[in-house]
């Protein structure tokens, strides 16, 4: 009686660590579905982006040809490592642009353009929220696949370690399309 | 907004006479009060003298005194309702009014309104449905761009008992969103608050949300129904501005993120912005509290940095 009840709290223990496992792996996954979710929102306004800007800012003719090659080249990439990079540079890389603006006060002054830089400043956001999402389901993930009891099943479904986001070069500096907005 | 180029010494000066004015009447009648607080310590006295010193079988003399200090209590009573339903109005006519009206601009000051209570049960903040509320002092105006609302309120249950005292501010948020998030401090059991909200369907999947600010945590806890918006709404220094709003006010603050709107719960002992009978109204540190409270309250744009549109 005593070793059925034993074998019954044992069960109920790993039934409850598994799932639990499970839900973190899943949660994992839907957070970073979320960041694609958002990195799609802000990929979606380039067009419009580079459709208002080009018309006044002429000397700026290489940016929107290399900002439209990136784009073609997010579609196409794969591996989800490289597409964030890919991402990563196109938000540099609007960045720069967004830098000039303070040469060209027409485009300023343009209601279409200060609508696009409000709605780039809001994605840009969304995106920093969703990675902070990641990083929390990825830690809270990490330390339930490193931590005792939890680690041997973990090893025995063979999860691994995943990476959390990094702020890129570009962030580190403190240069960001909020920060670019505000001058 | 508040005028930075006013000073507090210059409005006090300019309101003196005003508050002299108000001041004599209440220095009359406190006089009085203060007289018969005088006969009611003398009653007392005698009182405890008649219980100990009296032979038994002399109760009709100690039935009489307390006859004639209960009538006392019942004159101080009725005297200081007198001065406050004189003074009342008077104070929030004079003072406050001036005093709001002299310091910000565009605002609309109603003292004896307060804020709907619909909107009270729809920040779900409370731990209760809020069947109706009293107060007043109700205030609102724009400060830069953000229009900001606010009322001293009681809020009572269909039980008729009174479940929460204190201030409701209802601010326009910088950023729109479509989810719920409430902010509630740590100490408030999240975990039935998180099931409540999810049972009565007042929110649709409540989840508490992990946040990465440690200290944060430790002072709040967040229950919301999109992960990403409400850390989207969180940003790490708007975290950290909540976190100093709280220690300014020194309370259990409370927000709530709903349909574009943040929503504040500051719980006070004691009714605010009101005249005192006991002590001379002319006092400038009194007057001065009043004007703290209300740049406390109005900070919260300022303190929150909810006039910032990143993008302007």
């Amino acid at each position: 009686m005593i070793l059925l009840a034993i074998l019954g709290f044992l069960t109920i223990v790993l039934i409850v660590i598994y799932n639990g496992l499970v839900r973190r792996k899943n949660e994992v996954d839907n957070a970073f579905g979320s960041v694609d979710v958002m990195l799609k929102q802000r990929y979606d306004l380039i067009p419009n982006l580079v459709e208002v800007t080009k018309r006044y800012m002429e000397h700026e003719q290489t940016v929107f040809v290399e900002i439209t090659k990136l784009r073609s080249q997010v579609i196409e990439e794969k591996e989800e490592e490289q597409k964030v990079a890919k991402h990563n540079e196109i938000q540099r890389k609007v960045n720069d642009l967004l830098m000039s603006v303070e040469n060209y006060p027409e485009l300023k002054a343009d209601r279409s353009f200060l609508a696009l830089q409000a709605n780039w400043t809001s994605a840009e956001e969304q995106i920093s929220a969703s990675r902070r999402y990641y990083n929390t389901a990825v830690t809270d993930y990490n330390n339930a696949i490193q931590m005792f009891p939890s680690n041997m099943i973990a090893n025995m479904l063979d999860y691994q370690k995943k990476n959390v986001f990094e702020a890129i070069e570009v962030e580190r500096q403190n240069i960001s399309a909020s920060e670019l907005f505000k001058k | 907004m508040v005028n930075e180029a006013k000073n507090f010494d210059d409005f006090y000066q300019k309101i003196t006479p005003k508050l002299e004015e108000i001041e004599e009447l209440r220095a009359v009648d406190a006089a009085k009060i203060k007289i018969l607080y005088w006969c009611m310590l003398v009653g007392v006295t005698l009182c405890i003298l008649l219980c100990t010193f009296l032979p038994q079988g002399e109760g009709i003399v100690f039935g009489v005194s307390i006859v004639f200090l209960l009538t006392l209590f019942g004159m101080i009573m009725e005297r200081a309702r007198k001065i406050s339903t004189k003074i009342r109005p008077l104070f929030k006519k004079d003072v406050i009014r001036k005093l709001l009206d002299y310091f910000y601009e565009d605002v609309r000051y109603e003292p004896r309104q307060r804020m709907n209570f619909k909107l009270l049960d729809k920040s779900l903040l409370f731990t209760k449905k809020v069947f109706r509320t009293t107060g007043d002092d109700f205030t609102e105006c724009c400060m830069g761009n953000t229009y900001i609302c606010f009322s001293e309120v009681q809020a009572y249950s269909r039980s008729e008992s009174y479940f929460y005292n204190g201030i409701f501010i209802a601010v326009k948020f910088n950023k729109s969103f479509k989810s719920k998030t409430i902010v509630i401090p740590s100490s408030n059991t999240s975990v039935f608050k998180k099931i409540s909200l999810n049972l009565f369907g007042e929110m649709t999947n409540a989840s508490k949300v992990k946040l990465e600010d440690i200290l944060f945590n430790k002072e709040f806890d967040v229950i919301s129904e999109d992960q990403v918006e409400s850390r989207y709404l969180l940003s790490t220094s708007f975290m950290q501005r909540m976190i100093d709003y709280k220690r300014k006010v020194d309370k259990k603050v409370s927000f709530s993120f709903i349909d574009n709107w943040v929503y504040v719960a500051i719980p006070t002992k004691g009714n605010l912005f009101e005249a005192r009978i006991s002590k001379p109204i002319t006092d400038k540190d009194f007057i001065r509290s009043n004007y703290e409270y209300f740049q406390l309250l109005t900070g919260l744009v300022e303190d929150l940095d909810l006039n910032t549109k990143i993008w302007r």
